[in-house]
């Protein structure tokens, strides 16, 4: 099942998030905040002047004190809202957990029966054909085929056997056929899921580098402004203007960057939202946001930039053969063949030939060796084969037509791979079987490029083969002949040279690398060992996903970056909203300063603090949902977002301001 | 006047007759935090930066050089120090300026 994305105005997710801003107003785990806890502050402040009874407008200083706690209650909303989307999507993964009971294996083939939820990791369960899997674990007998669609939403069954690296199997999935037993790797409460839910959760979420940045620069700020505000009380006094404590708190609530302040740990947990529904668990803040500053994609070939595996996609008949008998005798030849590459033989000549079984009741199929590196039928006394060059040459007797021969070099140069049919002592051709690269991913590789990111294809083909399918596939570089070990190698030579690297991997032997890259996506039908060291699983096992994974990381850096804009930006009509204000009282000569021709000192101020605090609220989609994301280098992103977030900034609150000046006045409230 | 450095003009009457140091202390103070409460930060900013790995650039680096990233530079410094200092800037040379156009002068 995949997660699906809920609408921003979910009752379901709104109601409770109200909620939750209430108890988010405990100063304790507001700290955490320094911008909002000092807004808080504030707000307690002109409570208490308010009730008791210091100030002479009371309606006033009711309706200032009544915003700043909205101020701060539109910031807790926001992170209630962010973190109530995030187990929402978690709630309905884990659902598939529930109610589920294990066969325990006690010692001495004495079976009992537990809930899961009391599996420890270590113990051995036994999962039977229509069982689900209690916990996530590795098979260490036999083989079973299993519906992961409930993790994956892909509906066709996988194998899972002992050994090799088909091992792992995960809480909640179904086994349909056979019997497995399957030792529990990790106890309940530490899964992929449960790690993943914590994430989201106020509870265990942990400030990322960035976050812990740009909290001490919006601190920083935050002391600034204050030591303003007290310093401008002292001028007042110096220059026999009383500025009433209300005031100077709404000032500074307005200066401080509350937008960004309030945002912050939505625009977080968002982003970790954003994966969940892509299928991708994220195992820290941290990763999603090393997958922002990724600049090399280390992809392997096989899965990844061309489909699992190679197919048949041309016949090239011999001088004196027609293409419908090459292809005949090539069916022939591959249809005991049960690898992929036989079947796609068989299909691409079936649109010359078709044929049934029952045509070949007297036939003797021979199956590929490693010796004889042939496979093929014997039939009505034909012999048919299909095999590699050199073997065929052999079969036939040391003698090769020269435009096959030709043929076989040019599709080996081309990087494809030939094999040759024959039938008897006669060559009839040659089949081009060859990579066949997914779609648009050039495409998406082009994208990558202009953001600044190389892409790098791993294979163990040689180089010939490698350079024809990076030259089709559009990536940048590759890494031909490659062992596992190389892989590591290169990581690390990548990040020695400066770079951050992202690769995705399944096997045990990919963990080594998988932990040494700064983004490790581990696919979920790969080991134990794999998924352990990456720092983010797919669900679905879409290699090809490591690149939605790159854009949600950049779009989540860029989306805080534009916030962090506005917010600053915003201070300035606050300035000509409220300092006039503040000071027309006692010189009217300043009034030229209101340049918005704001009603009133009072109506001036009142609705600064009202934009201050409702610009939260109506920023929340945009926290959640992510700036808009182009695939463009750095400068230009900058460029943009710069006249959106920072002139935008600048200019919007002075037409929102006044705006709400014009409705308060209305209605009477200032 | 000797003892003052000249920052105040002396419109405070600088080192006063009567011996009230209160301008001498609070300025040194003023000075004092004006000079060290910046630097420190700025070092360990420093220190933190430099303890940074370094990265290759690409087209995906925030670029620091070219007209963008003046530009960037000159309007932040420009807003954070407008935004930390227009509220006693209104309150004296801006106010005072109202007050000049109505006539009023000190």
């Amino acid at each position: 099942m995949a997660a699906k994305s809920h609408s921003i105005f979910d009752p379901a997710i709104i109601v409770p998030a109200i909620g939750e801003s209430f108890k988010k107003l405990n100063p304790i785990t507001l700290a955490k905040n320094p911008v909002m806890f000092v807004t808080e502050v504030g707000a307690a402040i002109t409570t208490v002047l308010l009730v008791t009874g210091h100030g002479a407008n009371f309606g006033f200083q009711f309706q200032i004190a009544l915003w700043l706690w909205f101020t701060v209650l539109f910031a807790n909303f926001a992170e209630a809202m962010a973190e109530g989307r995030g187990k929402a999507q978690a709630k309905a993964l884990r659902a598939t957990r529930t109610q589920t009971f294990a066969n325990r294996l006690a010692g001495k083939g004495i079976v009992e029966k537990v809930p899961a939820d009391q599996l420890r990791k270590g113990d051995v369960v036994v999962v039977s054909a229509g069982e689900l899997i209690p916990g996530d674990g590795e098979v260490i007998e036999g083989a079973a085929t299993v519906d992961e669609s409930a993790i994956t939403g892909e509906s066709a069954p996988v194998i899972r056997e002992s050994g090799g690296d088909r091992s792992a199997v995960t809480g909640g999935t179904k086994v349909l056929s056979d019997q497995i037993k399957i030792q529990i790797t990790s106890n309940p409460g530490e899964t992929f899921l449960d790690r993943m839910i914590s994430l989201v959760e106020g509870a265990s979420r942990q400030k990322t580098p960035n976050e812990i940045a740009l909290t001490i620069l919006l601190s920083a700020l935050t002391l600034i402004f204050l030591i303003a505000m007290m310093s401008l009380k002292a001028y007042g006094i110096a220059s026999t203007v009383d500025f009433s404590v209300p005031v100077l708190v709404a000032l500074l609530v307005c200066l401080i960057p509350t937008t960004i302040g309030g945002l912050l740990s939505a625009i977080g947990i968002a982003g970790i939202d954003r994966l969940v529904q892509k299928n991708v668990l994220a195992m820290s803040g941290r990763a999603v946001e090393a997958a922002g500053d990724v600049d090399v994609l280390l992809l392997d070939k096989t899965g990844t930039i061309t489909m699992g595996n190679r197919q048949a996609t041309d016949f090239l008949p011999a001088p004196g053969v027609t293409k419908q008998q090459l292809a005949d005798a090539a069916q022939l030849a591959s249809l005991a063949d049960e690898t992929p590459e036989g079947r796609s033989v068989v299909v691409l000549a079936f649109g010359l030939r078709a044929r049934e079984l029952s045509e070949m009741a007297n036939a003797t199929f021979v199956p590929f060796t490693a010796q004889t590196r042939m496979s093929g039928v014997d039939m009505d006394g034909v012999n048919y084969r299909k095999g590699s060059s050199d073997a065929i040459r052999g079969f036939v007797g040391g003698k090769m037509p020269g435009p096959v021969e030709n043929d076989v070099k040019s599709i080996s140069g081309s990087g494809g791979t030939p094999l040759v049919v024959a039938t008897n002592n006669r060559v009839l051709g040659t089949i081009h079987l060859k990579d066949i690269v997914k779609g648009g991913l050039s495409d998406r590789f082009e994208r990558f490029r202009a953001m600044g990111i190389r892409t790098v294809m791993i294979t163990g083909d040689n180089p010939l083969t490698a350079a024809a399918i990076a030259k089709e596939s559009g990536v940048d570089d590759f890494l031909a002949e490659a062992k596992p070990e190389h892989k590591l190698a290169l990581i690390r030579k990548e990040q020695q040279a400066g770079h951050l690297v992202a690769m995705t991997g399944d096997g045990t032997n990919d963990a080594p690398a998988l932990a040494q890259a700064d983004v490790g996506v581990a696919m979920n039908t790969g080991t134990q060992a794999a998924k352990e060291a990456g720092n983010m699983v797919d669900l679905d096992s879409n290699p090809t996903k490591l690149i939605e994974v790159v854009e949600i990381g950049k779009q989540l850096l860029i989306t805080r970056g534009a916030l962090t804009t506005f917010s600053i930006a915003n201070d300035v009509a606050k300035y000509f909203a409220i300092l006039p204000a503040m000071l027309v009282g006692t010189f009217k000569e300043i009034a030229p300063l209101n340049i918005m021709f704001l009603k009133s000192p009072e109506s001036a101020i009142l609705s600064a603090v009202i934009f201050n605090a409702v610009i939260i609220i109506a920023l929340i989609p945009l926290a959640l949902k992510g700036v808009r994301f182009r695939p463009l280098g750095a400068a230009k992103i900058l460029a943009r977002n710069l006249l959106i977030y920072g002139l935008g900034g600048i200019l919007l609150p002075f037409v929102g301001i006044k705006l709400i000046d014009i409705i308060i006045t209305a209605i009477g409230l200032a | 006047m000797h003892g003052n450095n000249g920052s105040a003009f002396a419109g405070l009457t600088g080192n006063p007759a009567n011996g009230d140091p209160h301008y001498n202390i609070t300025l040194a103070f003023a000075m004092l935090v004006g000079r060290f409460g910046m630097i420190i930060p700025v070092m360990a900013l420093a220190g933190s930066l430099g303890r940074k790995k370094l990265l290759a650039t690409s087209a995906g680096t925030f670029p620091v050089s070219g007209s963008l990233f003046v530009i960037l530079l000159i309007g932040t410094i420009l807003l954070v120090g407008a935004l930390t200092f227009l509220p006693a800037l209104t309150l004296t040379p801006i106010l005072e300026h109202f007050l000049m156009l109505n006539g009023k002068l000190f």
